[in-house]
């Protein structure tokens, strides 16, 4: 009991595990379309060589697309927060374009770019800058004012500013736009996956569940999962670690 | 009160604070929609000599702030000139800003806080940045909290870091805008002290700006008293003798006296702007 209350995180995972296995085995839910976990393990493992591949090559797109789409995001970002007349021209187009979602210009991207790496890379690129960007706006107009004004007062000239004060602020926004893209990368490479429709982990959904191998389909399902939690958590324990004096309340 | 070992403070600071001098000092900010030009500071002459404590006291919002940040070359003068004397080497400003939770770097625990103007003046030597920061951390009783952040502290403990860290840059001149102004009562009265003891152990230029009248007596061997927009000055006097306790200090005849005078001076300025 106090092992459970100790790890309540891993408890509601066995919960989770517990009901699926119970309801498969009395029958509750039809385990043609919902198999057991074993099953879908058994059926991860016997397809290892296909599921690995799709998973490597969606992961690669996506990790390009991700980073891509953050160091857009920096750049941008720090000039339309540091500079008014940039924030004036290109703020207006920003909020435009934000609002087309990114899996909608999977299909324009396929047109123009004609490859399933560059439009997937593209996609989430898009996806992770706009959210990114805003992270890096707010990020610029939270620098504190009065400590740069220490910093000259010190004698820093604006690149030393910018080294100690404008830097190591700016920081923690850029992690967590990081780790907030972790699943907006993850949702726009499955849905160009899909939308492509010739590879990668998106496409191995489909392709599982109109060959009806549920048990794959699972599989892959659950990866998908397991990665971006795995993504997510490194990322939480690094901001932890890196950036202790941090906390996102701090910025109302 | 903590006055920690000053016998290892340096050498230089006897004769280096420089005299400080403003002419038709003028500073005017547009104003959306007015063609006329806000007038904040409108050619203000005033001297301070190497060593003097002085407080500059007037209403919010009367352009204090401003000549210090001047004096800082923070902010550009409109018109008229600030000279210090001797003028080379550059005087070391060190600057006391009010708003101490933007002031200090809120990833820097209290030591490295403590450390940036030197690493901004690029003391590469971590343990000569070490020991000059911890020599003042004493000095202002943070001693234990060396590694806590900026967030895990109080107002006034977040002032002390700030003062802590201008005075380890070793400034000739001190400038401090309103330092205790965003504190309560309590923590002002007992920071207004510690200050005055520590002040007298530097012997260097102090310009401390505060709308607080009590204040500007208490810790001012002359005390400078402000008009209302545009800034010019009411009245400008040394004090003499000086109690060493705030609660005699405020009992005396010689300040219920002063207190008045500016007090008067003051709200007549206010009635007329």
């Amino acid at each position: 009991m106090t092992g459970a209350l100790r790890f309540p995180g891993l408890t509601a995972v066995a919960v989770i595990l517990a009901a699926w296995v119970t309801a498969t085995a009395t029958g509750f839910v039809n385990s043609e379309f919902i198999p057991p976990p074993g099953e879908v393990l058994a059926a991860g493992i016997e397809d290892w060589a296909n599921l690995g591949s799709a998973t490597i090559e969606s992961m690669w797109t996506a990790l390009v697309g991700y980073a891509v789409g953050f160091g857009a995001a920096v750049v941008v970002g720090m000039a339309v927060g540091r500079y008014a007349s940039v924030d004036s021209w290109v703020s207006g187009p920003l909020d435009f374009f934000r609002a087309i979602p990114a899996v909608a210009i999977v299909p324009m991207a396929l047109l123009i770019l004609a490859d399933s790496f560059l439009v997937g890379a593209f996609a989430v690129a898009w996806g992770c800058f706009f959210l990114a960007v805003i992270n890096v706006i707010s990020g610029v107009k939270h620098i504190p004012n009065t400590l740069q004004d220490a910093a000259r007062s010190f004698g820093a000239g604006e690149v030393k500013v910018l080294r100690k004060v404008g830097i190591p602020s700016l920081l923690p926004y850029f992690l967590s736009s990081l780790r907030q893209n972790v699943s907006v990368a993850l949702i726009v490479i499955v849905v160009a996956d899909m939308v492509i429709g010739l590879s990668g982990l998106g496409f191995y959904i489909l392709r599982t569940q109109s060959n009806a191998l549920f048990g794959r389909m699972y599989a892959s399902i659950t990866l998908i999962a397991i990665i971006g939690y795995v993504a997510f958590r490194l990322l939480e324990e690094a901001q932890r670690r890196l950036f202790p004096w941090w906390s996102e309340t701090s910025l109302a | 009160m903590v006055v920690g070992d000053i016998s290892g403070m340096s050498n230089h600071q006897t004769s280096s604070s420089p005299a400080i001098h403003l002419k038709g000092v003028t500073k005017t900010y547009a104003r959306r929609g007015h063609d006329e030009d806000l007038r904040i500071i409108d050619s203000l002459d005033l001297s301070f000599r190497p060593g003097e404590l002085v407080t500059i006291v007037g209403p919010s919002g009367c352009g204090k702030s401003t000549i210090l940040k001047m004096i800082d070359g923070l902010t550009p003068l409109t018109s008229g000139s600030i000279t210090f004397e001797p003028s080379s080497p550059k005087p070391r400003m060190g600057f006391v800003f009010q708003d101490y939770a933007n002031a200090l770097a809120p990833w820097r625990t209290v030591q490295k806080n403590v450390e940036f103007g030197l690493e901004i003046e690029g003391v590469a030597s971590r343990t000569e940045r070490a020991e000059a920061a911890a020599r003042y951390i004493g000095m202002v009783g943070l001693e234990g909290f060396e590694n806590a952040y900026p967030r895990e502290l109080s107002g006034g403990m977040q002032q002390r870091v700030q003062l802590a860290r201008v005075l380890a840059y070793e400034p000739d001149v001190l400038l401090m805008d309103e330092p205790f102004g965003s504190l309560d009562a309590q923590i002002r009265r007992v920071m207004q002290e510690e200050l005055r003891n520590i002040l007298e152990t530097l012997d260097r230029t102090v310009l401390f700006v505060t709308h607080d009248i009590e204040e500007s007596l208490y810790l001012g061997d002359r005390t400078v008293v402000l008009d209302h927009r545009p800034a010019r000055v009411l009245t400008d006097f040394e004090q003499g003798d000086r109690t060493s306790s705030y609660e005699d200090f405020v009992a005396s005849e010689g300040f219920r006296a002063r207190y008045n005078e500016v007090w008067s001076l003051l709200k007549g300025g206010g009635e007329r702007g």
